[in-house]
């Protein structure tokens, strides 16, 4: 195969394929922002005004689109100096310079629209604030992928690709994945119905009042059989949005080792590409909840520097339906302790009322003392939410075990599930403790371990067991000669 | 009892509750309290002028207890600020710098110099009046890793940025 031709050192447009998805996603943008507009152009069916919204959506979409277009052709990237440089902007012009080396990842990923148009999306990930995110629209694979080329974190990977592709270490099944289905968060699911559900019901109400007041008129006959029926129905419907949502999501999931890191593929229609440096990754989680526990199916998570809670697309997951898996995807991190005979740090039990009392019962009563006037008696069912705070304040103060082990901490802070944590310590940034009056009395402290890819909290220990953690990983940190990177 | 599961005796390591704490200077309490004037000013500006304007209010019968409740809050942020500033107090080590503060939540931050990213120095138009400074230390962690020690005089917070530039020069090769 004869290499394509390109270069990354002149300044270049994105491919006019692009074109398509720009007009895409400024539409979805428009309908996005009109939305209120569009609907009243739809019902409000009283000539003259209705040439007025329409006139002034109609400037504000063409508006929006010329902008977009424009926006297009002045945005341009290149690399030179082992920087990747992006110039965009029209009448506010910004420059990005991007270092080679702060590169996290990047990510390519590929829409149904996408491969009709054979080019991809590329999301660079770099460290730090969201400001320094980069994303490139529309390039074309080669292209996307000589940009990987060019990066550090691939220079051994692509030796390994020009020969053959190596084994996955990891490959999810068609039963792994209607295991998956199954056990997922149904609660999400029944939600999605739920907004969904509404929105049809108050479109219909709103078109015709008459037929909803017959249908529900005609409800209470035999209701528990009705309620039975509906109960089912919607049962299955989750289930089956939550067997769309898993395989849409996790389709063809594949998970191969490179010398540097993990190439992970994913996706049904999205088609996701992720690179996962084993330096950049800070820490690791794993969890289930009650039911997948149970099955022995966990979903690890990476936590790389740069990803935040917030940019939730940059997420790194890995379904693990076998316990030996998880040895085989720790490993490269660090293994996992031996913790049979070591000593626990546990959650003081007196965790669990001052828990229930702070963010269960306050927000309860205050919910409860400004909805009553509405809501009347319905308004007492807010007192489910202590219940819920303190059914899982007791679990997790059960269950947590904390160990301090020389190179790693090892934290179970699973409550209905399981939720597992491992962190070096050498990639903790800051450690800070914290006391309330309360705990000042009780010689109890929360600790938080502050790293570039979220915070690891160990709440209500001993003082003495936090006084310990805090100086040994400031031991840790401070006498490793390898930095967090 | 030792909560640490490694090879190292962790007595001997150097312990931050330990360490000596230097509070800030007692200008930053004059600076805190005008920072409280200032903003119960317009808080009672902006109360008095919903009470006068909008008559729906007024016709309440308990609209008095407004007044009560703005009151006491301001005078409750004055003895938390009172009290707080008495605990604001750092630490420079050799390795790292500790800042703690807190009254009724105490919480005391370390950050060693190697996790340090950047280091600077802000001042703002009410901090110069009395110069002044917050030394602030950024990280890469996530938010909240970031470290902000305020009510430094304006030279003492210059030498211990070069101080801490001088250490990331020394033990970090980016």
């Amino acid at each position: 195969m004869e290499p394509p031709k390109f270069s990354w050192s002149s300044p270049q447009r994105q491919p006019l394929a692009g074109l398509v998805i720009v007009f895409f996603k400024t539409g979805w943008d428009i309908i996005k922002r009109l939305w209120p507009l569009l609907l009243l152009m739809l019902f409000n069916e009283k000539p003259g005004k209705e040439s007025r919204y329409e006139l002034i959506a109609a400037l504000f979409a063409l508006l929006t689109i010329v902008n977009s277009i424009i926006k297009f052709y002045f945005f341009r990237f290149y690399i030179s100096n082992q920087q990747l440089i992006i110039k965009k902007g029209w009448l506010k012009k910004e420059t990005i310079v991007v270092p080679l080396q702060k590169i996290q990842a990047v990510h390519i990923e590929e829409s149904a629209l996408h491969n009709i148009l054979g080019i991809v999306k590329i999301d660079i990930d770099t460290a730090g604030s969201s400001k320094t995110e980069v994303t490139i629209d529309a390039l074309r694979r080669p292209m996307a992928e000589a940009l990987r080329k060019s990066l550090q974190v691939e220079s051994t990977y692509n030796q390994t690709e020009n020969k053959q592709e190596p084994l996955p270490i990891l490959k999810l099944s068609i039963s792994d994945l209607l295991k998956l289905s199954f056990s997922a968060n149904h609660l999400e699911a029944f939600f999605i119905l739920l907004s969904f559900g509404y929105g049809i019901y108050d479109s219909l109400k709103s078109i015709s009042k008459g037929v909803i007041t017959t249908a529900t008129g005609a409800f209470p006959r035999s209701s528990a059989l009705i309620f039975a029926g509906l109960f089912a129905g919607v049962l299955l419907i989750v289930i089956l949005i939550s067997t769309a949502r898993t395989f849409l999501k996790f389709y063809d999931f594949t998970v191969h080792r490179r010398s540097s890191g993990f190439y992970i593929k994913l996706g049904l229609i999205n088609v996701k590409e992720q690179l996962v440096s084993f330096k950049k990754i800070q820490f690791v989680a794993w969890r289930a909840n009650w039911l997948r526990n149970k099955l022995g199916l966990w979903l690890m998570e990476y936590k790389i520097a740069g990803a935040d809670e917030a940019k939730s697309k940059m997420k790194v997951e890995v379904p693990v339906t076998q316990y030996g898996y998880i040895h085989l995807l720790l490993d490269d991190y660090h293994a996992l302790p031996y913790t049979e005979d070591l000593t626990a740090i546990r959650i003081h039990p007196s965790y669990v009322v001052r828990r229930m009392a702070v963010y269960g019962l306050l927000p309860a009563l205050l919910l409860i003392a400004t909805s009553f006037y509405w809501l009347k008696e319905t308004a007492l069912l807010f007192l489910f939410i202590p219940f819920f705070v303190g059914v899982k304040s007791f679990l997790l103060q059960q269950k947590f075990k904390a160990y301090a082990c020389n190179d790693v901490l090892f934290v179970n802070r699973s409550s209905y599930g399981a939720h597992l944590i491992l962190l070096k310590w050498h990639k903790v940034q800051t450690v800070q403790l914290q006391q309330s009056m309360y705990q000042r009395k009780n010689a109890l402290a929360t600790l938080t371990l502050y790293t570039a890819a979220g915070t690891v909290v160990l709440p209500y220990i001993s003082l003495k067991a936090a006084q310990q953690v805090v100086n040994f990983s400031l031991y840790k940190i401070e006498s490793s000669a390898t930095g967090w990177m | 009892m030792s909560f640490i599961n490694s090879e190292i005796d962790v007595s001997t390591l150097p312990a931050a509750e330990m360490m000596a704490l230097q509070p800030v200077d007692k200008h930053y309490l004059s600076l805190l309290r005008l920072k409280w004037l200032i903003s119960s000013l317009f808080v009672m500006l902006a109360v008095a002028l919903l009470i006068f304007f909008v008559e729906e209010i007024r016709s309440l019968w308990w609209w008095p207890s407004i007044l009560f409740l703005v009151v006491a809050f301001t005078s409750f942020r004055y003895l938390v600020l009172q009290k707080s500033f008495t605990f604001i107090a750092y630490a420079v080590r050799q390795h790292d710098v500790t800042f703690q503060k807190g009254w009724l939540v105490r919480q005391s931050k370390t950050c060693p110099y190697n996790r340090v990213q950047n280091c600077s120095i802000e001042s703002g138009l009410l901090e110069r009046r009395w110069q002044l400074a917050s030394l602030v230390l950024y990280t890469a962690g996530s938010d909240g890793a970031d470290m902000r020690i305020p009510g430094l005089q304006q030279h003492e917070a210059e030498e211990l940025r070069q101080f801490i530039l001088s250490k990331l020069n020394g033990t970090t090769e980016v």
